[in-house]
């Protein structure tokens, strides 16, 4: 849509306490030494440089818990509308910015996603260098942004910051809180180029992950790994549920009834599809039957071609929070090294 | 049917629609025939399409998806919905404990049923235990629009006599001109004298004696391959050789995962596809391992 | 954003409590805990709904006409005390008892001994480590000196043996079991101890399948091939243990071959084992409920200490004996002193120095005598020597063994009182239900497996007019004429440490850290001890007790021809109360099943799914049969989480004659289809 320069990180500054306004601002801090998604107010020094949250943004779009109706003793039943309140996450990186996007795509104009969506602003910080774990880049989706974003800002090292706005709403968010841009000189254009280039170096060579994925990709479907191989990886699974909560582009959920006194609610809850219980038939039937099958399913979601979202994009977009949560090392670093021939 | 007026529309359209039970038949001691009288008119229910489904809910005990065995373009009186309904679950177990009157939500329809061309051509229906509750639809509106003359040949498995679920579609349909009616037992009783055996070791005598060009399977996981396998074998091309799938399903619209095969949801793609097109889905028959039945 | 301790198994991890309007809404990992590392199990991540369920007590019951009927506080807690007051006017100070909680706080804990002791005047107090570590604490306590895991889960990546026991690890400690499938992925050799083909037995470079209850065989075999192949660490011995020469006779019989026919192990399954543990420089030994749920169990705790010591592994960095508690609290419950014969820090009620420092520091006369342990309690309901009993956050009525014993003592007292989260199945024959405070509602402190006090931080209210069970026993103390003392949690630990030598040097402010403090931390400025028995074990000399293999109390005949043992699933926890409030657990397993070799159901016309009945002699149970090669022929097993299909209405109340421990992992039943 359009970039500008911002003369100083002060500049940024700025927007947050504008954001904040009329917005809840979240950005990323280092809590007790962990990186977290706090509420600011816009206000302390932005963590430029922190490395993304383990627990990301997902469920504020799509909360682990959404009441979808309710009826009461009566017998009226009534649809349970959200309403949240207006927020800006500040500080978003390339990697969750594709995630909400393949999230975008993936809930459409589902009323509860949309409205909880349409209620957040976001803006992205882009990665100057590679975080531990993370591997976008081999998904094409980092480390600077390329989606979703209604702001995005790559911090310059001679101080100024590079401003894109993605959405109308994003431009007149640096308007509204009196911050002016300068146009995107040539010069600026180059530093950008070398800064891509230079975070790009940043990464560590995993050659496995390339070979792993075009296995995983080659045709047809499924051909090129024996089912021995996934149903190695079986036993690996231990049905946590970690992977698929943490994972940004995860998008299922059950839906149960909860019971209170005559009335209840129906709510969608995160589920998981390594559960064994995520596709059993009311029959005893199925189609899953082996960890080995569903530790096979998952990853095709996450890394086919076949499940490509906007952008022709996977839905991995490597930020390695699946590495770091399963107790049984396959997160797709640890399947891409089994895949790739490196374990 | 509640008081939505404050409710955006975008949310008063996804709740279910209120109706009632206006009557049940039972079919065997598992296996209950409902018809849902709905409170409002419900134009998109009216013109479902044979095997597509919709979300049956009962509060406090969640929703699952059923297909229609019966079908206003099949001739059912419009604003009512017919499933036929096996007890295998803690909602089917509620609604068995239902009487005439009580109170349900539908929502739907839903998915992309059996294609409705074709009419012309010689069809063979192969269904498996109740898995002949979402084909009857097919069957009757198949029946209704076919150009007079051309065969049809039905194919239904059971595992005993007294299981045949619908029979009064199955006689109907026995004395209708042109329909092969084949009646198969896996298991029979005392008293049986008709075919025994499996659905697929009567399937080539069926395709032949129409010289089908085409098929619509619907039953047990076990059934769906072994049978398609035996119409391919018979000469129907898998492009014609329509499955209907079933899988675990929580929402019906494609978002929440559970039908997922391969990159196609059940829900909406759909859960009749062709045999052509599994063949592009290797995750379309895991764990149907056993015999067929 | 509030950092707590996951309420459920031992392990000790972090979790994060996100809470919004009033309610837990996501429950995510602590991504820097020293322990969990950003990683949960299926029962961590999921512990968010049992907190919103509806179900969830609200305010106390009382038992009117038959029926429990909602009561004011002061109305409950009036019965309740004049219910213990008549008990102890009736039949003494020993009419009355208190099972204390393991999974509440170590605060929660140590009220409930100050209450038994300081305000009942008894020493009737015990919790649930009676029937899963109690042996544990027995065995290690002689021959170590120190009752409690030796050294810390980290230790584990610094092995170079993995020697897993009785422990179904991946499933029960899955942040740990996780741990030891990595580093045996490193290369780090594995051997597990199980009949049970468990998921780490499939992954592990030696599976001993031995026969159940047959350790003790099996470890007197593996010392004979050390000793006979010189094996053993003879300097460690010489400069640390006492007690070789003995020992060393005593397994002068137990050739390999001798330990294979007790075992069903070849020999040299034995020797291999014995060759891999004790040739490796570094072996962590492990070991949970299968080698202490036994008639022998604190002999075959004694067994595997003989097997590290005399292989140099105690004191040492990645070595030790290391119990892998069951429950998030149970080593505070035992280190709190809710035991019948030790306050707090395993200090003795039969000590007259330990016990007038309790008695100065609370003013009060204490009772001399060892109190009940909470299978005794359950017997002398039944004779009629207990009157009245306080239950808190157990349920015995499904976890204990026996049949529906428990459940007609239970109905047997005068005055039946518990404390719950939920109405559970003990809940439900109480007298009076007093609503209590779950672990995200209050603040206090969990003591890991690895000895590891972490805090417990309130992230919200409570439900209705629950409280936390320090406060219900306070009042109820108070109602007594002997209040507790108590204004905080803070307060309680500050008490309990100035009682409690290894946690003298702890406070909240303290453990305000991620991962709090190992004990013993004797002063202030002590940095915790992660490792024991370093400077030579807590007692001095590591003594090597000889113990010779006790078969099973029960064993398989014609009536009853196969063997019965019990286990835990990933997704459920205890009894259920709180997993099977979760959708996605109670989805995931969603009734009692038993596991049975496809041998022992072909010749009984069982196919999985299909209904079967269990038998032994103390009772029966319906339940629905999965087949499968997790056991061998001739053993099948259940898991003990199903109310509705619970193992313990036919397990052995048989019990180990030291530390009093019920023999839950064998018992002889028969299994036939239904």
């Amino acid at each position: 849509m359009g970039a500008g320069v911002l003369a100083s990180r002060a500049a940024v500054d700025r927007l947050r306490r504008g954001l904040a306004r009329d917005r809840r601002v979240i950005e990323p801090r280092s809590v007790d030494g962990a990186p977290l998604w706090v509420e600011t107010a816009g206000e302390g020094a932005f963590a430029w440089t922190l490395a993304p949250p383990l627990v990301g943004v997902k469920g504020w779009f799509f909360p682990p818990r959404e009441p979808v109706l309710a009826w009461d003793g009566t017998g009226a039943v009534l649809p349970t509308v959200p309403s949240p309140d207006r927020i800006a996450f500040v500080g978003l990186r390339a990697c969750d910015l594709a995630a909400i996007a393949h999230l975008d795509a993936h809930f459409g104009a589902d009323p509860w996603y949309r409205t909880r969506r349409d209620a957040a602003l976001l803006v992205g910080v882009d990665c100057l260098q590679a975080c531990a774990g993370g591997f976008c880049i081999e998904v094409d989706a980092g480390p600077f942004a390329r989606a979703a974003f209604d702001l995005n800002l790559t911090p310059l090292p001679d101080g100024r910051v590079v401003a894109a706005w993605g959405s109308a709403v994003g431009r007149a968010a640096l308007a509204d809180a009196g911050v002016t841009t300068k146009a995107v000189d040539e010069g600026t254009t180059l530093l950008l180029g070398e800064l891509a280039t230079t975070a790009a170096a940043s990464f560590p060579v995993r050659s496995y992950v390339a070979r792993g994925l075009a296995r995983l990709n080659a045709a047809p479907a499924g051909a090129a790994i024996a089912d021995e191989e996934w149903q190695a990886l079986g036993p690996r699974c231990l049905a946590c549920t970690g992977c698929t909560s943490l994972c940004p582009t995860c998008t299922c959920f059950t839906v149960v009834d909860e019971l209170d006194g005559a009335g209840g609610a129906r709510a969608r809850v995160w589920d998981s599809c390594l559960l064994e219980g995520f596709q059993r038939e009311a029959s005893g039937h199925h189609p899953a039957p082996r960890p080995g099958d569903r530790v096979r399913r998952f990853w095709y979601h996450k890394l086919s071609r076949d499940f490509a979202g906007p952008g022709g994009r996977l839905g991995c977009v490597g930020c390695g929070r699946c590495d770091v949560t399963c107790p049984g090392t396959i997160g797709a670093l640890g399947v891409l090294a089994a895949l790739g021939g490196e374990r | 049917m509640n008081n939505t007026a404050a409710i955006p529309a975008a949310f008063a359209a996804t709740l279910p629609q209120r109706a009632r039970i206006a009557a049940l038949h039972e079919e065997d001691e598992d296996t209950r025939t409902f018809v849902f009288r709905l409170a409002d008119s419900a134009p998109a229910l009216d013109a479902a399409h044979p095997g597509q489904f919709l979300m049956l809910s009962l509060l406090g005990y969640g929703e699952a998806a059923f297909s229609f065995s019966h079908l206003p373009r099949a001739g059912a009186e419009p604003g009512t919905v017919t499933l036929t309904v096996r007890r295998v679950g803690s909602l089917t177990q509620a609604l068995f404990a239902c009487e005439i009157g009580a109170t349900v939500g539908l929502r739907g329809p839903f998915g992309r049923g059996f294609p409705p061309d074709g009419a012309e051509r010689p069809t063979v229906f192969v269904a498996g235990g109740c898995g002949l509750a979402p084909l009857r639809s097919a069957i009757d509106v198949h029946l209704r629009e076919r150009p007079a003359g051309i065969p049809v040949a039905i194919v239904y498995g059971a595992r005993t006599p007294e299981s045949r679920i619908l029979r009064a579609s199955l006689a109907a349909w026995q004395a209708e001109p042109d329909v092969m009616l084949m009646e198969v037992i896996e298991r029979p009783t005392i008293g049986w004298s008709g075919r025994t055996g499996l659905v697929t070791d009567f399937v080539r005598e069926a395709v032949r004696a129409i010289e089908a060009e085409r098929a619509a399977i619907c039953g047990p996981p076990a059934m769906l391959r072994a049978t398609a396998d035996a119409l391919v074998a018979a000469g129907v091309a898998p492009g014609a050789i329509h499955v209907a799938l079933e899988r675990y399903m929580k929402c019906g619209t494609g978002l929440c995962g559970h039908c997922y095969v391969n990159a196609r949801y059940v829900c909406s793609d759909g859960p009749v596809f062709s045999y052509a097109e599994l063949g592009t889905l290797p995750d379309a028959f895991i764990g149907c391992g056993s015999p067929p039945c | 954003m509030t950092p707590t301790t996951c309420p459920f198994c031992a392990v000790g991890c972090g979790l994060v409590l996100d809470v919004a309007a009033k309610r837990v809404v996501a429950v995510t990992p602590d991504p820097v805990h020293p322990v969990s590392r950003g990683q949960l199990c299926a029962k961590g991540w999921n512990a968010g709904p049992f907190l919103a369920s509806p179900e969830r007590l609200r305010q106390p019951l009382l038992r009117r006409n038959g029926r429990l009927q909602p009561a004011a506080w002061s109305t409950a807690l009036a019965a309740a005390a004049e219910a213990l007051a008549a008990a102890r006017a009736e039949g003494g100070a020993d009419a009355v008892g208190v099972i204390a909680s393991a999974r509440a706080t170590n605060e929660d804990a140590f009220a409930a001994m100050k209450f038994a002791r300081a305000v009942l005047g008894t020493n009737n107090v015990d919790h649930c480590a009676r029937v899963c570590h109690a042996p544990s604490v027995a065995g290690l306590r002689r021959t170590l000196g120190s009752g409690a895991m030796t050294n810390p889960i980290a230790d584990l990546d610094e092995a170079d043996c993995l020697f897993v026991v009785g422990a179904d690890v991946t499933e029960n400690h899955t942040i740990i079991g996780g741990r030891i499938l990595a580093a045996h992925e490193r290369g780090i050799p594995l051997v597990v101890v199980d009949p049970r083909r468990t998921r780490l037995a499939r992954a592990a470079d030696l599976h001993v399948q031995l026969r159940l209850g047959t350790d003790i065989a099996l470890v007197n075999g593996m010392l004979h091939a050390i000793f006979a192949h010189g094996w053993e660490d003879g300097a460690y011995l010489a400069a640390r243990c006492e007690n070789v020469a003995a020992l060393q006779a005593s397994v002068a019989d137990w050739t390999p071959d001798a330990a294979a026919r007790v075992t069903g192990v070849t020999a040299a399954t034995i020797v291999a084992a014995a060759r891999l543990y004790a040739t490796s420089r570094r072996g962590w030994l492990a070991y949970g409920l299968g080698v202490t749920q036994h008639v022998s169990g604190t002999e075959t705790v004694i067994a595997l200490s003989n097997l590290a010591l005399v292989t140099g592994n105690v004191g040492v960095i990645g070595g030790g004996v290391n119990p892998l508690r069951g429950q998030n609290n149970v080593q505070g419950a035992c280190d709190m002193g809710a035991l019948p014969d030790v306050y707090s820090g395993y200090q003795a009620v039969a000590d007259e120095n330990a016990r007038r420092r309790f008695e100065t520091a609370w003013g009060v006369a204490l009772p001399t005598a060892p109190g009940r342990t909470s299978l005794a309690m359950q017997h002398a309901a039944h004779d009629g020597e207990l009157k009245a009993l306080v239950v808190i956050g157990q349920d015995p009525a499904v976890t204990d063994p026996g049949g529906r014993f428990v459940a007609r003592v239970l109905e047997r007292l005068d005055c039946l009182i518990v404390a719950e989260l939920f109405l559970t199945e003990t809940a439900k024959l109480a007298d009076i239900v007093l609503p209590a405070a779950s672990f995200a509602e209050k603040d206090g402190t969990f003591t890991s497996t690895e000895r590891r006090v972490q805090r417990v931080r309130r992230a919200l209210a409570p439900p209705g007019e629950a409280r936390a069970d320090w406060q219900i026993l306070d009042a109820l103390a108070a109602r007594l004429g002997r209040p507790l003392g108590f204004r905080d949690a803070a307060g309680i630990f500050a008490e309990m440490a100035a009682l409690t030598p290894s946690y003298a040097g702890m406070s909240y402010a303290r453990l305000e850290a991620r991962g709090g403090l190992c004990w013993p931390c004797p002063t202030p400025t002590h940095p915790g001890t992660p490792r024991l028995h370093v400077e030579g074990c807590v007692r001095g000399r590591g003594r090597l007790i000889p113990v010779v293999h006790t078969p099973p109390a029960e064993l398989p005949d014609a009536d009853y021809p196969l063997q019965l043992t019990t286990f835990r699933l990933h997704h459920q926890y205890g009894s259920g109360s709180m997993t099977r409030r979760a959708p996605l657990l109670e989805r995931e397993n969603p009734r009692g099943l038993v596991w049975m070799h496809a041998s022992d159901a072909a010749r009984r016309r069982i196919a999985t799914g299909a209904a079967v009945r269990v038998r032994s002699r103390r009772g029966e149970v319906t339940t629905r049969a999965v087949v499968s090669d997790d056991v061998p022929p001739g053993v099948v097993a259940m898991p003990y989480h199903f109310a509705e299909a619970s193992p313990n209405l036919v397990t052995n109340d048989a019990l180990d004659p030291i530390a009093r421990m019920p023999e839950l992992k064998v018992c002889a039943v028969a299994v036939e289809a239904c």
